[in-house]
C-alpha cells in the first residue's frame, strides 16, 4: 500500500487492501441504491400515467 | 393534474405503500422513532468519517457519508420511514460496525498517543456501540426481555419473602480519587523478568496506557481507561483488613475499583456524573 500519510499528532488509521476495496464497493453500492430508488419512482410514475391515460381514453 | 391523480387513486382505494411522486406525507406519529434512530446513525457515520479524516481514504468516507445522506434525505423527505430504517439496518449499521472495529483493532497496539484524549471522551460508550448497537434500546424485543426478567425477579422475591431469606443488597460505594498517591504493580517484561511500575493520577499518559494494557491483559477486558487511585476497604474475607489504595478503572460507562492481588472488580461510584 503506497501513499500512507506521515504520522501527525496521532497515527492515522490505516486500511488493508481488502478493507479499502470494501470501502470503495460500499460507496458504489450506495450509489446503485440511490439509482434504484429513483428508478422505482420513475416506473411508478410511468404506470400511473398509463393507467390514467387508459381511463381518459375510455 | 396531480390533484386529480390523487383523487382518482384515493377514490379507487389504493393507499398503503403506493406513493405518488412528490407526495409529502406528514411525519406520522409512528414513524418518528425510525427517523430519530436513523438520524442518530447518520451522526455516528459522520463521527466515524471524521476519525478517518486526513487519511488517503477520507475522500471515500466522505463519498459514503454524502451518498448515505442523500438517500436519507430522499426517503425521509417522502415520509418513507420504514424504508429508511431498512436501508440503515442493511447498510449503514454494517458499515459502521465494520469500520469502527477496524479502527479499534488498530488503536489497541498503539494506544500511547491515543490515550491522551480518550479518557475524557467516553471510551466505554464507544465500545458498546459495537457490542450492542446503540439503536436498539427502545425496541419491542428489548422491552419484552426486561419485562420477563422483572417478572422473574418478582416471582423469586415473593418466594423468598415466604421463606424469610435475606436478599443480599449490592452496593456501589462512592469513592474519592486520590490525586497524588502512587501504587506500584509488577508486570512481566519480554524476558520473563518482573518490572516494578508505578501508576497514579498524575502519571504521564504513557504510564497510564501501560497500566491499561497490563490490566486489559490480566483480566481480559478491552476498552478500559485508568481513572485514578482511591482508598477503599476491600470486602472482608475472614479477618478484617485495613483500607488500601487501589486503582480505579473505567469500563463500558462505569467505574470499577480493581483489587490488584485478586484481580477482582468492584463497581463504585465517583462524584463525577458524566464521563
Amino acid at each position: 500500500m503506497a501513499g500512507k500519510p506521515e504520522n501527525h499528532r496521532k497515527s492515522p488509521p490505516k486500511l488493508t487492501q481488502d478493507q479499502h476495496e470494501l470501502l470503495v464497493l460500499y460507496v458504489q453500492r450506495l450509489e446503485a441504491h440511490l439509482e434504484e430508488l429513483k428508478a422505482a419512482v420513475a416506473v411508478q410514475v410511468e404506470i400511473e400515467t398509463r393507467h390514467l391515460r387508459k381511463i381518459l381514453d375510455q | 393534474m396531480r390533484e386529480f391523480l390523487r383523487t382518482m387513486f384515493g377514490l379507487n382505494g389504493q393507499t398503503g405503500n403506493r406513493k405518488v411522486v412528490d407526495s409529502t406525507a406528514g411525519a406520522d406519529e409512528e414513524k418518528t422513532p425510525y427517523l430519530r434512530e436513523s438520524e442518530q446513525r447518520l451522526k455516528a457515520l459522520q463521527e466515524l468519517c471524521a476519525k478517518y479524516d486526513g487519511t488517503p481514504y477520507a475522500a471515500h468516507f466522505k463519498a459514503a457519508l454524502e451518498r448515505t445522506r442523500r438517500i436519507h434525505t430522499y426517503l425521509a423527505g417522502r415520509g418513507r420511514g420504514h424504508e429508511l430504517e431498512l436501508f440503515h439496518v442493511q447498510h449503514t449499521d454494517h458499515f459502521l460496525s465494520t469500520f469502527t472495529a477496524i479502527l479499534e483493532a488498530q488503536q489497541e497496539p498503539q494506544e500511547l498517543p491515543q490515550q491522551q484524549e480518550k479518557p475524557i471522551s467516553k471510551p466505554g460508550v464507544r465500545g458498546r456501540t459495537v457490542v450492542f448497537g446503540p439503536f436498539r434500546s427502545e425496541r419491542k424485543e428489548v422491552k419484552a426481555v426486561q419485562n420477563t426478567n422483572r417478572a422473574t425477579s418478582q416471582r423469586a422475591y415473593s418466594d423468598i419473602a415466604e421463606t424469610k431469606t435475606e436478599v443480599p443488597r449490592l452496593s456501589m460505594p462512592e469513592i474519592a480519587i486520590n490525586t497524588y498517591a502512587k501504587i506500584v504493580y509488577l508486570r512481566e517484561d519480554v524476558s520473563d523478568g518482573l518490572t516494578t511500575c508505578e501508576i497514579g493520577f498524575t502519571s504521564p499518559p504513557e504510564e497510564k496506557a501501560a497500566f491499561e494494557s497490563y490490566v486489559a491483559a490480566s483480566i481480559g477486558l478491552s476498552d478500559i481507561t485508568y481513572v485514578g487511585n482511591a482508598m477503599v476497604y476491600a470486602p472482608p474475607q475472614g479477618k478484617p483488613q485495613p483500607a488500601e489504595m487501589v486503582p480505579v478503572i473505567h469500563w463500558h460507562g462505569a467505574p470499577y475499583a480493581l483489587h490488584l492481588e485478586e484481580l477482582r472488580l468492584y463497581p463504585v461510584r465517583t462524584y463525577r456524573k458524566q464521563w
